[in-house]
């Protein structure tokens, strides 16, 4: 008794993500959650709801620290085909330092739940939305300034980008080369020339 | 004929069990889903396949060596492998709902377990060597027969076909759309020709 039920929400978030992440919604019974939180299950479900509600505000929570880390790489940046490289090597450098290798938390989102969630499937699709309209904007306005030929379809390579970043992601999961990475890499920003 | 033991063919069973273990992913499939998917009974399934994890590692071989000579055929019927590759990928985009959301059996699976579980994942990782090796076998092909727009090496494109591949099997769940997909695959494919 006595337990103290005062917590801090975004750390309890911050360590639900991790688990989610790392292990999937299917792969963390609550008793794992209680235990890493380490909250009692009444006051799990008095502050975040059952684990399906627990799950979406860290995924939404995920989406959001992505698109704002996104958007100030694009702010700062001064040549848009390096930041795209900077971006696009950021995936491998951090699967192969990572001990344990979780990807993307909206990529294995998309493959565990998507199908089966209307509402993961709007987050997901949503987050891709949102990183496909920052490209896109970084394209164009990389085009004004003639960093990047008036040709080139902003939209598309977005879309083509946003794929490879995807690709990456299940990538990181099984292959272990650095090079098979910048060869990757390499020949996708090419397409900014 | 009456007493004879239920003989079911193994394979047709499997295959049974890769719909359910592709739609739902091996943590969501439970021994019921399977069970009445496969439509054996429980002293079956343990006797013939041992545990399900037994019987994902079948799938995931069965599903691999099927579907990899189901893709080399399509290419290999075009005198111009090139063109055979484009094809396949450009195919994909017009499946319809439940095709894409289901993705990549293979990527999916290494999405989930590759934390989990390292015998099934190498499994996973074996068919997508495999049908990398595949991608390669008819860019070089191609190369040699003065077939191939660019220069770059064979093993670069194979493995940035995969990019693409492990990739588009992503994004054909957040985007089930024929033109929006269609798009990307050109774009990306336009390197070879």
């Amino acid at each position: 008794m006595a337990r103290n039920r005062e917590f801090n929400t975004d750390d309890a978030l911050d360590k639900a993500m991790l688990l989610f992440w790392n292990k999937g919604f299917n792969g963390v019974s609550t008793q794992e959650i209680i235990d890493d939180l380490n909250i009692s299950k009444s006051s799990m479900y008095g502050a975040f709801g059952d684990k399906m509600e627990l799950f979406t505000l860290t995924l939404l929570r995920y989406s959001s620290k992505i698109i704002v880390d996104i958007n100030n790489e694009f702010e700062i940046s001064q040549n848009v085909k390096m930041t795209f490289k900077k971006i696009l090597s950021q995936i491998y450098k951090e699967a192969l330092s990572k001990k344990l290798n979780n990807g993307c938390f909206i990529v294995n989102s998309t493959i565990e739940l998507a199908p089966h969630n209307k509402k993961i499937a709007k987050i997901v699709s949503d987050h891709r939305t949102k990183l496909e309209d920052i490209f896109e904007n970084a394209i164009n306005k990389a085009i004004e300034k003639k960093q990047v030929p008036a040709t080139k379809n902003a939209k598309q390579i977005s879309c083509f980008f946003c794929n490879t970043i995807n690709g990456m992601y299940v990538d990181s999961k099984y292959i272990r080369t650095k090079t098979s990475y910048e060869n990757t890499i390499n020949t996708v920003i090419a397409s900014l020339d | 004929m009456a007493g004879r033991p239920k003989i079911f063919n193994e394979e047709e069973v499997i295959n049974k069990a890769i719909n359910i273990f592709w739609s739902n992913g091996y943590e969501a499939t439970s021994t019921e889903n399977l069970l009445s998917e496969m439509e054996i009974n429980r002293g079956s399934l343990y006797h013939c396949f041992g545990s399900k994890k037994e019987l994902f590692a079948k799938s995931l071989d069965l599903f691999g060596i099927n579907s990899i000579k189901m893709i080399e055929q399509k290419i290999k019927t075009y005198d111009n492998p090139i063109i055979g590759i484009k094809n396949f990928f450009i195919e994909l985009s017009s499946a319809d709902y439940d095709t894409h959301n289901k993705g990549c059996f293979m990527g999916n699976s290494l999405s989930e377990l590759s934390n989990l579980d390292d015998e099934l994942k190498s499994k996973a990782t074996k068919n997508l060597v495999v049908l990398e090796n595949v991608f390669f076998k008819y860019i070089s092909k191609a190369k040699e027969d003065g077939q191939l727009l660019t220069n770059e090496d064979s093993r670069i494109l194979a493995r940035y076909l995969l990019n693409l591949w492990n990739g588009i099997n992503i994004t054909r769940r957040m985007y089930p759309n024929k033109e929006v997909l269609e798009s990307i695959i050109k774009l990306q494919l336009s390197i070879l020709y």
